[in-house]
């Protein structure tokens, strides 16, 4: 069985912690998963595998990065 | 409540029964195996995702625990490129970690390996940590940076590769836990090649010129497992290179120096770098192993 991954975002959609979980057992614990849970794809062409700080788009139904800053330094 | 161990023998946990000597326990969870090691057999539970790990007869446990692997450095352009992630940690090959557990219901976590910074110089994320319940847990990897100032490596059970500091300053990620990891490497040059992350069982290798700094060896983890041949967790990521990414530490990944970078494969493997604005590769999830005499 391939391992499946799973964001937890907050109500603002930003992504808070992310799991390596299957569904069934997320689905069957949820005390040890609260809130609110968005798969993701690890190695999937097209999907962005989600982290810590990424937001999710309900539009896309994929995970978005943080803007990356101009660096200091040119 | 029992004292959450990081990174060491948790001897400290073994309880002192005068008169007696403390047996292994039985427990259930995850995948279960028969394995030979040193002609002794055990029963491998494997843990590959979160589960329960439910001891029925309490008792000594040998733990191997792998923490989720750090995401590389995303490249900037054509001049900069980006840091291998850190491996996950590796606790504990080398002198076996043995705790005792009462009969109960233990959560286990498995550390998810953090994400590749995106093109245009974004850092990676640091994977996360695996645990068994309260008692014991190993970090996870360290992200890359990218060759740009403010862009650092993360600290982590190895460090990510090379980021830049404030004053342009090479800084590599550094490993929180010594006994599960090691540092990540730096950059030779202003704003060209970058470090590979460290790995539970080596440092990351610096950048030189255009060439990216291999990623840290992983750990054989077999002699715990019982596999037949070698296989090494937790290894850092090779760094990105402008003209040659970094080549692969034991059990990790090579950097690039175009296209997305390599994501990790084995267990805690941070992920791979690349240069000319791509993204930087995930790092690979941990595991967690348990096993008892039989």
């Amino acid at each position: 069985m391939s391992a499946q991954y799973f964001a937890q975002i907050d109500d603002n959609n930003v992504v808070i912690k992310v799991a390596v979980v299957q569904r069934e057992f997320l689905e069957a614990n949820p005390q040890r998963y609260t809130g609110r849970w968005v798969e993701t794809f690890f190695d999937t062409e097209g999907k962005t595998y989600a982290g810590i700080g990424f937001t999710y788009d309900e539009v896309s139904e994929d995970f978005v990065a943080p803007v990356v800053e101009e660096p200091a330094e040119s | 409540m029992a004292a959450r161990l990081m990174g060491y023998v948790s001897a400290s946990n073994t309880p002192t029964i005068v008169g007696q000597i403390v047996a292994y326990g039985v427990a259930t969870g995850g995948t279960s195996s028969t394995i030979t090691v040193g002609g002794q057999s055990y029963t491998l539970l494997t843990f590959t995702s979160d589960s329960n790990l439910v001891v029925s007869t309490a008792g000594l446990f040998d733990v191997l625990l792998i923490g989720g692997g750090g995401g590389a450095g995303g490249s900037n352009d054509t001049n900069r490129s980006g840091g291998g992630g850190g491996g996950g940690g590796v606790l504990d090959v080398s002198s076996t970690t043995t705790i005792y557990l009462p009969a109960a219901t233990y959560a286990v976590d498995v550390g998810a390996g953090g994400t590749g910074g995106v093109a245009g110089g974004g850092i990676g994320t640091n994977g996360t940590e695996s645990s068994i319940g309260n008692i014991i847990s190993v970090s996870g990897g360290g992200n890359g940076g990218a060759c740009d100032a403010g862009r650092l490596g993360g600290n982590g059970a190895s460090g990510g590769g090379v980021g830049r500091d404030a004053n342009g300053i090479s800084v590599a990620g550094k490993s929180v836990q010594l006994s599960v990891g090691n540092d990540g490497g730096t950059s030779s040059t202003t704003n060209s090649s970058c470090g590979g992350g460290g790995g539970a069982g080596g440092v990351g290798g610096n950048s030189s010129s255009g060439t990216g700094g291999t990623g840290g060896n992983g750990i054989d983890i077999s002699g715990f497992t019982g596999a037949g041949s070698a296989y090494y967790a937790g290894a850092g990521g090779g760094g990105g290179g402008i003209t040659t990414g970094g080549t692969a530490g034991s059990g990790g990944v090579a950097g690039k120096s175009t296209g997305a970078g390599n994501n990790g494969v084995n267990y805690g493997a941070g992920g791979g770098s690349t240069a000319q604005s791509f993204v930087g590769g995930n790092g690979a999830a941990g595991a967690v192993f348990v096993r008892f005499k039989v």
